[in-house]
């Protein structure tokens, strides 16, 4: 059996995950926001006695930035033994996508270029030539939509011919001192990859790429050419948009340009109005807080019930030491289905849904005028907002922002943001017993706490925040297919690591009562619980709910006895409240923490966070004890 | 080598549009290009063998193969280089006038022959009055990443743009039916001229 490993690139937005979904079934991310997928998705099939391997990549707009998914995406394509790449380029503005294509021919890779929106430039006058544009080329173009399945058999045909693809010998000709530096460099380049595309790649001053060569030599011949001629980069870019430009109008017919439609231009102007703009974000946002929060404890209603019937018939059982162990580590199950997961599963619908209507883009831009001031890009507002559902997940969404000190930053302030399990603890156990106005003290409380956070953040880290350049998507309807299958995929990291990471952490509770560990934190630690201002007793909640966040309410209850109004002032509810939730909420998030930054990194943050959240709790209770 | 001939590529050039115009001796070419006069013997030089020039008694004129490729030149040559020697120095102008001529769209380069009968210079987009179209005209980016992440976007030199919406921070603009939101730092290094209806 035959088998071939082919990328997919494109630019953001432009359909890449759809046509994965189109040529393997729905298994993977698709989105209408920039930056979504910053790992690569990888998808098999097998065809006719082939097995296709397809990595789908982040949406990038040319190869040879240095973003994140610009590294991502230069990883597949040179360090993976690719047999070709499908370019999936936008029909609406065909020139763009070649600009990439062009790069990619340059590093002779085969491929075979789609077109997709082919309707939609139709739509709006705009007609393309596809065989004009395959003989010009010489490389395989096969229109498609990937939601009728148009073109989808014959992509399938070409991927199958991309070993049997010629040489390409399309080539662009730059500038006569650039073309002379490449004849005399790439004498002295080795390995494998295409001299031309090795020298001009060092030409540009990519020092990213250094590391793919064999001769380093030539970075020392280059920047001796680059003295004479400084502006290779720059003149490289332009001719070869030139070029994309030139193809793209041979290949091109336009007839009429239609103009953008009312329903969104309308909506654009109330997004971006100057007081419009923020207070719909803002209340949009509000609403999506508040039919989260209404459905989220509807759901979990109901799965309580259901779960709850089950654990009282284990727990008929609970003299014996394996059966309490037993039922502890059910209960982190229970836990995870019934509370965290309506919360997560409904927020990433929803998130979800807005990203394919393609307004979360616009939130962006709203974002970046309250996150500027915090000295934070616009995009930190996805992995926060992402943080609302699982801080684990959210980690990992902090690789679209480009810098690794932003990444951190914007990391940091998870400790504020409330997840699901958190706000299980607002809501179930500070609004349950002190009252919904209390609960919502507790969200102004930590919204407070970050905003200081995060100006102190400012003050000591100082980040060359990079521009806004982020394309926004046309408003488009959004697929519940796609919006499902998104949520599944974001949901797996939920259900694979977080759930079973609770279970195990229900377990090693039971463990830790059962020798008695449990009570013996008790003492030592009573000075927090003094500075709180709180029983003793509910360190244990404290303690434990970061060995898993959904511990805490039943523990407390499990400590003080059901009867919490009772057993604690509403003052006291309310620094609980506080306490449990401001910091780096969990074991889990450390240690996904540890993955995206290090652990030294992570445990420093979580530490600080956590400090600094029992101080804030404690200073708080005091201010408020003195009026 | 390498040096002289990019620019002696560009001077045979000159040369060709100035003789399509009228015969001239090499004095009064080395008026109109302001170069090294060695430079132009050996352009000329060139030309000849190229079969592209012919002389006559101290006056050149082009050949029948020297005119087709002089008609070409001129046209497109002189649009890109006056365009851009407004914001530009007359080498960079000349520069870029090289590399549009051999790859512009006809689109684009119907829109700055349009802006090089516009009087004035160039604006940064971020003063460019809403909805009202600008003609980009240059961008004066130096970090080469950003400037290949602006090009590859599609904001290219003679393209339209439109601002729809204004924040805070940045704009939004629009460009061949595609919207993308720039950082007023950005935008501010994006010269382009107002033209045209709003």
């Amino acid at each position: 059996m035959e088998n071939l490993k082919i990328l997919l690139i494109g630019q953001p937005n432009v359909g890449k995950s759809s046509l994965l979904n189109a040529l393997v079934g729905p298994r993977v991310t698709v989105s209408n926001y920039p930056g979504t997928t910053v790992e690569v998705t990888k998808a098999k099939k097998k065809i006719n006695n082939t097995a296709i391997e397809f990595v789908d990549t982040p949406g990038i707009y040319s190869i040879s930035d240095r973003s994140e998914e610009e590294k991502v995406t230069e990883k597949a394509l040179f360090e993976e033994e690719v047999d070709g790449v499908i370019v999936i380029a936008d029909a609406t503005s065909l020139e763009r996508s070649l600009y990439m294509m062009l790069q990619i021919l340059e590093a002779q890779i085969p491929i075979v270029l789609v077109l997709n929106f082919i309707e939609d430039a139709r739509k709006r006058g705009i007609k393309i030539d596809c065989e004009k544009l395959e003989k010009y080329l010489n490389i395989p173009v096969v229109p498609i939509n990937p939601l009728t399945k148009r073109g989808i058999s014959k992509l399938v045909d070409a991927i199958l011919k991309i070993r049997e693809a010629t040489k390409q010998s399309f080539k662009i000709e730059y500038h006569d001192h650039i073309e002379k530096a490449i004849d005399k460099i790439s004498v002295q380049v080795k390995g494998r990859l295409p001299k031309r595309f090795v020298v001009l790649r060092v030409l540009e001053e990519d020092e990213d790429f250094y590391k793919y060569l064999e001769n380093k030599e030539i970075i020392k011949e280059a920047k001796r050419s680059l003295k004479e001629h400084p502006k290779v980069a720059e003149d490289v870019s332009i001719t070869r948009y030139g070029t994309a430009l030139f193809i793209a109008e041979k290949v091109t017919q336009i007839v009429h340009l239609k103009k953008e439609k009312k329903l969104q231009k309308g909506l654009d102007n109330v997004l971006f109005h100057k007081i419009w703009g923020l207070l719909s974000s803002g209340l949009f946002f509000l609403a999506i807080f508040g039919i989260l929060l209404y459905l989220g404890n509807l759901i979990q209603g109901i799965l309580m019930g259901w779960t709850e019937s089950l654990l009282s018939y284990f727990g008929t059982a609970e003299h014996s030491i394996t059966a309490m162990i037993l039922v502890q580590g059910l209960t982190g199950l229970a836990v995870g289905v019934s509370i965290a997961l309506p919360y997560v599963f409904l927020f990433y619908l929803i998130l979800g849904s807005l990203e394919d209507i393609g307004i979360l883009s616009r939130f962006i831009i709203n974002a970046e005028r309250f996150f500027k001031k915090l000295g934070l890009p616009g995009k930190s507002f996805i992995p926060l907002a992402l943080g609302l559902g699982c801080t684990g997940p959210a980690t990992r969404a902090t690789r679209i922002l480009s810098s690794k000190k932003e990444q951190f930053c914007t990391a940091s302030l998870f400790a504020f943001v409330p997840c699901s399990s958190r706000i299980a603890i607002i809501m179930g156990i500070v609004g349950f017993y002190g009252g919904i106005k209390l609960a919502f003290s507790v969200f102004a409380t930590l919204f407070v706490a970050g905003l200081i956070w995060a100006f102190g953040i400012k003050k000591a880290i100082h980040i060359k925040s990079e521009p806004l350049l982020l394309e926004l998507p046309p408003y488009r309807k959004p697929l519940i297919k796609n919006v499902l299958a998104k949520s599944w995929i974001r949901m797996k990291d939920f259900v694979y690591i977080v759930i079973p990471l609770l279970v195990l952490g229900g377990i090693a509770y039971g463990i830790l009562n059962i020798t008695g560990f449990t009570k013996r934190i008790v003492e030592p630690l009573s000075p927090i619980t003094t500075w709180l201002g709180l029983p003793a007793a509910t360190i244990i909640p404290l303690v434990f709910g970061f060995l898993q966040k959904d511990l805490t309410g039943a523990m407390l209850l499990s400590v003080l006895g059901s009867k919490i109004s009772l057993a604690l002032t509403p003052l006291q509810i309310y620094t609980f409240g506080i306490a449990s939730t401001i910091g780096i909420p969990c074991i889990i998030a450390l240690g996904m923490l540890t993955r995206e930054f290090g652990f030294k990194k992570a445990i420093v943050l979580t530490g600080a966070s956590v400090t600094y959240g029992l101080l804030f709790a404690g200073l708080v209770w005091r201010i408020i004890s003195i009026f | 080598m390498t040096k002289e001939s990019g620019i002696l590529k560009i001077i045979k050039e000159d040369i060709l549009r100035i003789i399509a115009e009228r015969k001239v001796s090499s004095d009064i070419i080395k008026e109109e290009i302001n170069v090294f006069y060695s430079f132009i013997s050996e352009a000329i030089k060139e030309l000849e063998k190229e079969g592209l020039v012919q002389s006559q008694q101290g006056f050149f004129e082009l050949t029948e193969r020297g005119k087709d490729k002089a008609k070409d030149i001129s046209r497109k040559h002189l649009i890109f280089e006056n365009h851009f020697k407004r914001t530009r120095t007359e080498k960079e102008a000349h520069k870029i006038a090289h590399i549009l001529e051999h790859y512009v769209s006809k689109e684009v380069f119907n829109n700055i022959k349009k802006l090089s009968t516009f009087k004035g210079k160039g604006i940064p987009l971020t003063k460019l009055k809403l909805h009202k179209e600008g003609l980009i005209t240059d961008i004066m980016i130096s970090d080469n990443e950003l400037f290949e992440r602006i090009v590859s976007m599609g904001i290219f030199l003679g393209e339209k743009i439109v601002i729809t919406n204004e924040v805070p921070n940045s704009i939004i603009v629009k460009l061949k039916n595609k919207k993308i939101a720039l950082d007023k730092h950005i935008a501010k290094e994006i010269k382009v001229l107002e033209y045209g209806k709003s």
